[in-house]
């Protein structure tokens, strides 16, 4: 083989093998990042100083050596004062690790220190993609694969330099960083990077090949790990929402959950992600009252699949949602639904009275489920609100009815005797105004009188209000509120300054329940656009939104109501629920869209890639390869069947000769092709090939060459005079001026012939005939 | 790269080198592989250097190459007490025409015997070394062609360095190739001792080509096609040993083109009008030797020598040749 590559120096093997380890250690540092770790200042020294010491080697030397007798016992004094007052071994453990990696960084290392270094890089990378489960992960681990690979790859080479024995060569601290990547360019043999590179994608395709074929198994989300790292909230959804919490959520444009939507034709119009339901109002806020936190059942055990309360069960449509972390322990649902799965058992409280559903605790990591038969047109019937207006306990016998879709509704009477030692969970707060002053309680009453809500509907009143509240007050998301003595929503009403979404809501609460009306202020998002990279819907931080429920006596039921200008102030208004389809949606294309589009096939692929998945998966596959079969086994029998039919006409003179001409004509073609024609064309391209290395003839001169000189020494033979001609042409061929080549395609014939004549025995060949 | 010339240019070229080869073997017994060297250096146009012990034939070797070639033949015996005039040639007061005129020295031939050049002083050897380089001698600013063809044949005892200056690694440069003589095998030596020759210049031997004729294959070893795989191969050898970590500094430039004429050279010496890497392996060694010195000096000459002809050969083993 040709090999015209230098080969790297034990010098530069060396200068290689730090840069590696230093490029290593930064790179596994930096993904602690992901984590929600307290590790910053392990992060900026490392950040600091490696790069510094990987560039400048010779520092490395120069580092006392009383500094390399104290790291170590003062890396573990650390840890051991870390994981004493922190109580959490994982975070201690990552900030050891941490420490350890950056240590062996900066400091000289041989063989053993090299594998370490690799060891304890691992060890973070592994770590942040168990707990982060994100698409970076499969950078990180493809890059630090294949730059362990190339460290573990010069430690061979250099070890098999010297021999098997360890130490580093002299002199190698001054590095010429330029000139070491110049002939390590020069060392590189592309077509062996080229195959190294294919067989490194080789075996990730076949991982990601076995990924999607083997079985799957059920692993749960219990290792003990995953409850060592706490996430702070993000975002901050919690059962208490001061105003202006939801509009600073509303700054943050990071994604906060996608939806795939089995049909995109049945996504509605406007969509309203529920995911907290508040009652009690405090003067400064919303937040969930004890009544409302009593209607929670506790957390279910773990299952795949929970039942819930919804009305349209009969719709076939699957919603999956991708819940990014770091949002909020309450799920995003648009109202009641049927059934909902995840991919792994999942403990889960339900409240079906207020069709909200939240996992145990905040998910450090993305949580995918699948909902089916979800209510999406705004509108939550309520059979025990409406019969008693009264929010049962979870425990309460009136509350099983939430848990039977299919029951009808009690009859006058007939849980008389249940309610006989009932627990009270207090009176329903959905009508109270306990923060509000007299004073600014008369103000809402004569509003209420004003915009002519005395005596109406809940749907009519939040349609009067809302218009009444959007004839004053104009979006904004800097909005302020005007001083003075009072309740600062009163406030906000009585003047004509713009508000947020909090300022609308709470407007409609207060007034809605001053003239009456039971009404809940709801918490999520509104929204999303259509990612046409994925085909799914992203719905960003910045569509949190604030909006109301208002009781409807006569359908008794609770009507969505959003009072904040370009809202549906009733869902009946604009035909709301009405299936719209995603191509009407906001189509989002930019950069940030197919970046999100590559998370959201991660999320459906990867991480939520479930039995049901492999099998549909499979199924499809399958299913094309048992259609393009069928399709080349009718084209063949297409074929032969005309053939038959061709044989079957009678044969006369003109057909019989016209075929042996045919035949003839082909074999013809086929002697020319081997005798002269594949030569000639071999000469043509040999004179349109400006390099040497690449000219036909030439590698075919060289391959002929070879194969004679391997008959010769395996046989032993003798060259005459004959065979010494025909290696004198072919070396012409290969090496010779192009003027002097006799015709190719005439020397590699008799080649042919001179192999065949060896093959056959004959050892020692006669002179030229 | 070169032009093509024909097949009956090549033939008649290896014939008057066969006759040259055929010619010396009438006196230089079993050294075919020194004469094929010689030969090579000859038509590469290049100068040689033989370390050897005295009495193997050094002598003998160039004499019956000028005799073969109808060429004149010169020898120097360096001694320290050597000048550079006694060399070139000195410009010298002629009464009789009232001017200077210049008396040439004994480097006025075509091959010339520089007999144990490491005993002259450095000035005297460079002087000699600057005629091997321009083929001219200035004297008094005006310059005066030695013969063409011109070949120096320097002699070097390797064993006795006592009163020497060696020869600095840019002078050894300027040497095509470094040769070795060697014992002559028991039945040459013995054919030898039956001859009733006493010295060099009893040999009686005919000229078999002209100068003209050297001259000529000279031109056409210069185009003796190498392909770049080639090419290539010679410079993976010299990159090579530029990243040895045995040798203080790799082969030079002049030492890479030195390797490539001495194969273009060889390659005409076998029939050929195109180099193959073998050409390129045989010549690796004695084109490549004497321009590297070990990173560890070794006290004994010898010892040196050895250690570098056997690195180069491991290094030439290591690089495989296009195929």
């Amino acid at each position: 083989m040709e090999n015209p590559r230098p080969q790297l120096s034990q010098i530069e093997l060396q200068q290689l093998r730090w840069f590696l380890g230093g490029l290593i250690g930064v790179v596994s540092a930096w993904t602690v990042f992901y984590m929600e770790v307290d590790a910053l200042l392990a992060l900026a020294v490392i950040t600091a100083t490696v790069p510094f010491f990987t560039l400048f080697p010779r520092f490395s030397r120069a580092l006392p050596a009383i500094f390399h007798r104290l790291a170590f016992p003062l890396i573990v004094t650390v840890f051991a004062l870390d994981l004493w007052g922190n109580r959490e071994p994982l975070p201690a453990m990552i900030r050891l690790d941490l420490m350890l990696l950056g240590y062996r960084c900066i400091s000289p290392r041989g063989r053993r220190e090299d594998l370490q270094l690799i060891l304890l890089a691992l060890f973070v990378v592994v770590v942040t993609g168990v707990f982060t489960v994100s698409p970076a992960f499969v950078v990180q681990i493809l890059f630090f694969t294949g730059a362990a690979l190339g460290l573990l790859l010069a430690v061979t080479l250099s070890d098999a330099r010297a021999g098997g024995l360890a130490g580093n060569a002299v002199g190698w601290e001054h590095v010429r960083w330029p000139e070491l990547f110049r002939r390590l360019r020069a060392a590189a043999d592309l077509r062996v990077v080229a195959l190294a590179g294919a067989l490194f994608s080789g075996v990730v395709a076949l991982s990601a090949l076995l990924f999607l074929a083997l079985p799957r198994f059920e692993i749960t989300n219990d290792f003990f790990i995953d409850r060592l790292i706490t996430k702070s909230s993000r975002t901050g959804f919690s059962e208490s929402i001061l105003f202006g919490e939801v509009n600073k959520i509303a700054q943050d444009g990071g994604m906060a959950f996608a939806v795939d939507v089995s049909d995109p034709a049945a996504v509605p119009s406007d969509l309203y992600w529920r995911m907290l339901v508040l009652d009690e109002y405090s003067g400064q806020g919303f937040r969930a009252s004890a009544g409302l936190r009593n209607s929670f059942p506790p957390v279910r055990d773990k299952a795949i699949v929970h039942g819930g309360v919804g009305r349209a069960r009969e719709d076939r449509t699957v919603w999956t949602i991708y819940y990014q972390p770091g949002v909020s322990r309450y799920l995003p649902l648009m109202g009641g639904y049927g059934r909902l799965y995840f991919g792994e058992p999942q403990a889960l409280a339900m409240s079906p009275p207020l069709r909200i559903a939240a996992l145990p605790s905040e998910p450090a990591k993305m949580v995918g489920y699948r909902v089916e038969g979800m209510d999406t047109d705004g509108v939550l019937r309520d059979r025990v609100f409406a019969r008693e207006h009264v929010l049962p306990a979870w425990d309460s016998p009136r509350a099983r009815i939430y848990f039977g879709h299919d029951a009808p509704p009690p009859e006058p009477g007939e849980n008389a005797p249940d309610q006989e030692g009932e627990k009270e969970v207090g009176a329903p707060t959905f009508l109270e105004l306990n923060g509000v002053a007299p004073g600014d309680l008369e103000k809402l009453r004569t509003w209420v009188a004003e915009m002519g809500g005395a005596g109406v509907d809940g749907p009519d009143f939040a349609r009067r209000a809302g218009a009444w509240l959007q004839a004053r007050h104009t979006y904004s998301l800097d909005s302020s509120t005007p001083g003075g003595e009072g309740d600062v929503i009163v406030r906000w009403m009585g003047s004509r300054e713009p508000g947020h979404c909090e300022l609308f809501a709470g407007s409609m609460v207060l007034l809605a329940r001053a003239a009456g009306h039971p009404t809940r202020l709801v918490t999520g998002f509104k929204g999303g656009v259509w990612n046409p990279t994925s085909g799914s819907i992203t719905v960003r931080n910045s569509d949190a939104h604030a909006w109301c429920e208002i009781w409807d006596e006569s359908n008794g039921s609770w009507v969505r109501t959003d009072a904040t200008p370009g809202g549906q102030l009733t869902p009946a208004a604009n035909n709301d629920g009405l299936p719209a389809g995603a191509s009407r949606m906001e189509q989002d294309t930019g950069w940030s869209a197919r970046l999100d589009g590559l998370r959201v096939f991660w999320y459906r692929r990867i991480v939520s890639f479930d039995q049901n998945s492999q099998l549909e998966l499979m199924r499809g596959t399958k299913d094309q390869l048992r259609g393009m079969l069928v399709g080349i086994r009718d084209l063949l029998e297409e074929q032969i069947r005309r053939l038959m039919e061709w044989l079957r006409q009678p044969w006369d003179l003109t057909r019989i000769f016209g075929s042996l001409a045919a035949l003839g004509a082909l074999a013809g073609t086929v002697w020319f092709w081997q005798s002269s024609g594949r030569g000639w064309w071999m000469a043509w391209r040999s004179r349109r090939t400006a390099s040497h290395r690449h000219d036909p003839v030439r590698r075919e001169a060289s391959r002929w060459l070879a194969r004679l000189e391997r008959r010769v020494s395996v046989l032993g033979a003798t060259p005459g005079p004959g065979l010494s001609a025909t290696r004198e042409s072919l070396l012409r061929l290969r090496y010779g001026a192009r003027q002097g080549w006799a015709p190719p395609a005439e020397v590699f014939a008799e080649a042919k012939r001179r192999l065949r004549e060896l093959g056959r025995g004959k050892r020692t060949m006669p002179a030229d005939r | 790269m070169s032009d093509f010339f024909s097949a009956t240019q090549v033939s008649a070229a290896r014939e008057s080198l066969h006759k040259i080869r055929e010619s010396m073997r009438g006196t230089i017994k079993g050294k075919d592989t020194v004469l094929d060297q010689v030969l090579t250096a000859l038509v590469a146009g290049g100068h040689v250097l033989i370390e050897d012990l005295p009495g193997v034939g050094k002598t003998t070797l160039a004499y019956a190459l000028a005799r073969s070639m109808d060429c004149v033949f010169s020898r120097v015996q360096f001694t320290s007490d050597l000048l550079p005039s006694d060399v070139t040639g000195v410009a010298i007061y002629d009464e009789t025409i009232k001017e200077f005129v210049f008396k040439k020295g004994p480097v006025f031939a075509n091959i010339v015997l520089a007999d144990e050049i490491n005993r002259a002083t450095p000035k005297t050897q460079s002087s000699l070394l600057e005629v091997m380089d321009r083929g001219k001698v200035t004297v008094d600013g005006q310059a005066h062609a030695v013969g063409a063809p011109f070949m120096v044949f320097a002699t070097q005892n390797p064993v006795d360095y006592e009163g020497t200056f060696p020869l600095p690694e840019s002078q050894m440069d300027r040497f095509l190739m470094r040769l070795h003589m060697g014992y002559p095998q028991a039945a040459d030596e013995l054919e030898i001792l039956r001859s009733t020759r006493t010295g060099y210049d009893a040999i009686a031997m005919e000229p078999v080509v002209t100068r003209s004729d050297i001259l000529q294959l000279q031109q056409l070893a210069l185009h003796v096609f190498i392909e770049d795989s080639v090419l290539d191969y010679i410079l993976r050898i010299v990159g090579a040993t530029r990243t040895e970590a045995d040798f203080r500094a790799g082969v030079s430039v002049r030492g890479g083109l030195a390797l490539k004429h001495a194969a273009q050279a060889r390659a005409l010496l076998e029939g050929r009008d195109f180099v193959v890497p073998e050409d390129v392996a045989t010549l690796a060694v004695p084109v490549l030797a004497h321009r590297l010195t070990l990173v560890r000096p070794v006290s004994d000459g010898m010892e040196e020598r050895r250690l570098v002809v056997a690195t180069l050969k491991r290094i030439v083993s290591a690089v495989p040749p296009p195929v």
